[in-house]
């Protein structure tokens, strides 16, 4: 029988503050437990909540970039359950009247393009962390988390693979980050992504039981997510065993997944609307204001890669996929002149290197300067493209100063001509033998004192003229 | 006709901030009411120092140095802080309320703290303290911030008008309560019931120093969401008031206790010059119902955060984390409270929402349309504030009795309105009976004023 | 309410009570309800439900980061308190 998977995903990304949401505690990673906490973000009595405007402001910005529309008058409710991350026993969310709804994103896979439709997105405040002690059986809670504001953005249950959702999943990130909303890095948890998954047999209007996986720290843990839980309906399908509609945690080490507290399965959290936080009104002018401060977004970066620069698509594309590597990719193009070569030099080299090196493309870390010196160095044939690709390592890593580094390792390919035309003959002299084979019509011995030649100018001169030169002194006089 | 309250007579003879609050720390130390929780001599005898250096530099204000007691639901910085609960018996924040600190800038000097009901969910008998003993009857029973001024041992109090108890404590304890309107009063640093209607309001022997004190007490508070823009008030207490009509609401003639007190009430405004007017209302009979609906609600939100993690009350027995939260709770919440919180998950359940939660706030809607209907030809509107007496000992266990009172109370609660209680008169046994006038929402200086034309 | 949806409220409030206070706070609950028939039975319409007391809209705060209080008095109220941490029972994820 033909299955299909239909999925909706509920993302949560922490927004880009200084502050948090209802209280002005500061937001950051790597404070001690509790640095970053106050009476209200601790659950006292007696604390009121005052909405941080910019918290607004990015939830704006991340309805705009996700083609939504702004609700004209926003409102907050409070949902309420125990657990001790929550401090308030009650977490401030939006449920009868979300800042954004009904939007849009669109994604490429291996089908095409598709259009993911985005139901609503809404502001809420985060809970705490909890660390364990299994010698003294005890749980550590630390509330730095704890009321940091989130936009948690609701799909549609538009996916039909796992390609899919990986792909929207990027997407998404890259637009958050673009727009200056979330810094959306799922190693620190400052995106994560909880999936509604259900299937049915293929052409059934309806769908099959939904259940929800959370706890995916990573794209490929969610493309495994997904694959296990495919599988795990499709047999509970075949084999006539109830599927019930509940809330999964996925662990990684065992890569399965496994059905949550009993907390996450109440039910009912009792919502109701938050009279300490009046309506927030969104004028079209508030909202014209946001949209006018948005940087330029990723697929308009890509279309002017590609029609004002000439940038091969698949290169624009690469180029446009995080904020800081389109920035160096921008202003090495501007300072050195020669976009192409600027785009060649950061797909080939830097994407490679950061690879190599597993440095996140969003950590890539490169001075446009730097690397428009070298461009201008290889094109004024001062700089070898295999001493400029060692350059490129070595700002890579090191941060170079360029100049001094090609003097310091002797890469300039400027050599004086009659050393150079002396040093080949001499090469040609020590090496008879290679000679002759080449004279005897073994041509590759050409590529040997070519070898010897490079090794002994450590890669300075132009390849081109050193081999130009070598065959006018093998050629037989 | 002006009122002369305990202010004066405090005044009278005294030379000094010091002697008063020695005075107060003195009667304090002999309460036989149990109507203070808590009180700070060491606080209370720095601010009176400070105080008498003022009044000796000549920077005075009407109340500088007087002493006050505040509920025990306002904070104050380091300072036991239990909302009249187990839960908070041994809670002292490390940041104080608001009206604390503006009073504390006006140079009032704090005595300590008033017995409440718990967490202004309970009643008379719920205080984990013990229940507060009526000034003028032993064997019935009063709220604390009501009874420390009634008996003379403070001249001022601050308390949280949550559900309209306050102002039938102080009116039947023979003094006033003047409740601002909503958003008058910054409700930060104070351990909050029904966030969307509750106020501070003051109490004192007489309108014009309940005045003066809210005067002190009110202003914009960026802290507070729901804090009015308004920077600051002023009453006018001698706004001409006579010629007004007043609506007297027959819908709280149910019994000869609250008859008498509507006609002693009536009797008052005609000598004032107020046209008394009978009005039967629509919704009047429904805002004791939507009140509770939506202080359950709230007021079970509000209690959520005691779980006995990050401070308060923890049972010294547990195996696990639900046993840490249910004994906790258990024990460190009393009975009263727990029905509102049990109440309040009840109407907020899906299943009920629309039926008690919702409903409330649609009569919430509909009985503010009819008020301010009303109050287009009526900017004043009488009831009476009790269906009894004073609350014997014991009999208010539960809260039975607090809930039936709450009929009359309930308006100005659940739309916010300026009210003042007051007595009108005595019953056969020479208890005060309650009234109260409130009037539209920013509406407060010409309530208070009528009240004080009263002779309150 | 019924006997199951009382225990699941008192549960979800985490009360658990034995006896009489257990019958005592039925009971009130109980007679609270059957006092609140009259307003679950009125028939208000489609009137719209009044949330907000007054007609403000919220005044937002500017996104500054301040420490108002310091950790050490905020920890000072725990009930346990161990590295800095809140001390709980152990739970699960």
């Amino acid at each position: 029988m033909a299955y299909e998977v239909v999925m909706g995903l509920e993302v949560h990304a922490e927004l880009a503050t200084n502050s948090k949401i209802f209280c002005a505690c500061p937001v950051g990673y790597g404070a001690e437990a509790n640095q970053n906490v106050c009476p209200a973000c601790a659950g006292m009595p007696g604390l009121l909540p005052v909405t941080n405007k910019k918290v607004v402001e990015l939830a704006i910005a991340a309805g705009l970039v996700t083609n939504c529309k702004i609700s004209p008058v926003t409102t907050f409710d409070k949902k309420n359950y125990y657990y001790p991350d929550l401090s308030n026993s009650y977490q401030i969310t939006q449920l009868y009247a979300p800042i954004c709804r009904d939007g849009y994103v669109e994604v490429r896979t291996s089908q095409g393009v598709k259009r993911i439709g985005i139901k609503q997105i809404h502001m809420e405040e985060d809970a705490g962390k909890l660390t364990h002690d299994d010698t003294l059986g005890v749980s550590l809670v630390d509330y730095n988390r704890c009321s940091v504001p989130l936009v948690e953005i609701v799909s549609k249950p538009d996916f039909r693979s796992a390609e899919e959702v990986i792909a929207y999943l990027e997407k998404l990130r890259s637009l958050l980050r673009f727009a200056g909303v979330a810094r959306a890095r799922f190693e620190e948890g400052s995106i994560r992504c909880d999936v509604n998954l259900s299937v049915r047999e293929k052409g059934d209007p309806n769908f099959g039981v939904r259940t929800e996986i959370k706890n995916m720290n990573s794209l490929s843990a969610i493309e495994r997510a997904i694959a296990y839980e495919t599988e795990r309906h499709i047999d509970a399908i075949e084999w006539g065993e109830p599927l019930i509609q509940e809330t999964r945690r996925w662990d990684d080490a065992k890569n399965a997944s496994f059905a949550m507290r009993e907390k996450e399965n109440a039910g009912d959290y009792f919502y109701f609307p938050d009279a300490d936080l009046a309506p927030i009104e969104i004028s079209s002018q508030w909202i014209e204001q946001v949209r006018a401060a948005l940087p330029e977004m990723p697929d308009r970066k890509q279309e002017r890669y590609v029609q004002e620069w000439g940038i091969r698509d698949k290169d624009a594309a690469l180029l446009s996929q995080s904020p800081s590597l389109a920035r160096i990719f921008e202003q090495s193009a501007d300072l050195c002149g020669n976009p192409k070569e600027a785009a060649n030099w950061l797909v080939g080299e830097g994407l490679a290197l950061a690879k190599k090196h597993a440095v996140p493309i969003d950590d890539l870390e490169l001075d446009p300067h730097k690397l428009a010196y070298l461009i201008r160095a290889v094109e004024d044939r001062t700089l070898t493209r295999v001493n400029g690709k060692k350059l490129f390592a070595a700002i890579f890593s090191d941060d170079v100063d360029p100049e001094a580094y090609v003097k310091e390792h002797n890469l300039d390919a400027a050599v004086d001509q009659g050393a150079l035309e002396k040093l080949l003959a001499s090469i040609v002299a020590e090496n008879p033998k290679s000679v002759a084979d080449y004279q005897g019509g073994k041509t590759k011995a050409l590529d040997f004192l070519f070898g010897q030649a490079m090794r002994q100018l450590k890669g300075a001169g132009d390849p081109g003229e050193i081999r130009r030169i070598l065959e006018e002194l093998l050629r037989p006089q | 006709m002006a009122a002369k309250g305990f202010c004066d007579d405090w005044k009278a003879g005294e030379n000094a901030a010091m002697a008063w609050t020695e005075k107060a720390l003195a009667a304090a130390g002999a309460d036989t009411l149990n109507c203070l929780t808590l009180v700070d001599r060491q606080r209370a005898e720095a601010q009176s120092r400070e105080a008498q250096r003022r009044i000796d530099a000549g920077l005075t204000g009407p109340l500088t140095g007087l002493p006050y007691v505040a509920e025990d639901g306002i904070m104050v910085e380091h300072q036991i802080s239990s909302g009249g609960s187990r839960m908070l018996a041994n809670f002292a924040p490390p940041f104080g309320a608001e009206v604390i600190r503006r009073l504390d800038e006006a140079g009032l000097v704090l005595l300590g703290k008033a017995n409440m009901g718990e967490l202004k969910m309970g009643g008379e008998e719920s205080s984990y303290f013990g229940p507060v003993t009526h000034p003028l009857d032993a064997g019935r029973r009063s709220g604390g911030a009501a009874a420390a001024v009634a008996a003379g041992i403070v001249p001022l109090a601050l308390a949280v008008d949550s559900l309209g108890e306050v102002r039938r404590q102080a009116a039947q304890a023979g003094v006033v309560c003047c409740k601002p309107s909503y958003g008058t009063v910054s409700r930060f640093g104070v351990i909050a019931n029904v966030s969307s209607c509750e106020q501070i309001a003051a109490i004192a022997p007489v309108v014009a120093e309940a005045a003066e004190l809210l005067h002190l007490a009110a202003g914009h508070d960026p802290k507070d969401g729901a804090s009015l823009p308004q920077e600051a008030y002023t009453y006018d207490l001698s706004q001409e008031i006579a010629g007004k009509k007043a609506a007297v609401l027959v819908d709280y003639q149910t019994n000869d206790y609250d008859r008498r007190c509507l006609e002693q009430g009536v009797s008052l405004l005609r000598r004032a010059g107020i046209e008394p007017v009978e009005v039967k209302t629509r919704y009047a009979a429904y805002a004791h119902l939507a009140l509770t609906a939506i202080a359950a609600a709230e007021g079970c939100n509000n209690v959520s955060r005691f779980d006995g993690v990050k401070y308060g009350y923890r049972a010294p027995e547990y195996k696990n984390m639900e046993e840490l939260y249910c004994n906790s709770r258990s024990q460190g919440l009393g009975m009263e409270v727990k029905r509102d919180a049990v109440l309040g998950v009840y109407v907020l359940a899906k299943e009920q929402y629309q039926t008690y939660y919702y409903k409330a706030l649609q009569v919430r809607h509909l009985l503010w349309q009819e008020m301010n209907d009303l109050f287009r030809e009526y900017p004043l509107v009488l009831t009476p504030l009790a269906a009894g007496p004073p609350y014997a000992a014991g009999e208010d266990r539960g809260g039975r009795l607090s809930f039936r009172d709450r009929f009359y109370a309930a308006i100005p609660s659940l739309l916010g309105l300026p009210a003042v209680a007051f007595s009108v008169g005595r019953d056969q046994a020479g208890l005060p009976l309650p009234c109260q006038l409130f009037g539209a929402q920013g509406q407060d200086g010409a309530v208070f004023a009528a009240a004080a034309a009263l002779g309150k | 309410m019924d006997t199951e949806k009382f225990d699941v409220y008192c549960r979800f409030n985490k009360f658990v009570l034995e006896g009489e206070e257990k019958e005592e706070l039925r009971d009130l609950i109980r007679w609270q309800l059957s006092q609140l028939a009259p307003l679950a039975e009125l028939d208000c319409g489609d009137t719209p439900p009044m949330i907000y007391l007054t007609s403000l809209r919220q005044v937002l705060r500017e996104d500054v980061a301040e420490q108002t209080v310091s950790r050490e008095e905020i920890l000072a109220c725990a009930p346990e308190e161990m590295d800095g941490a809140y001390v709980t029972p152990r739970v699960a994820d």
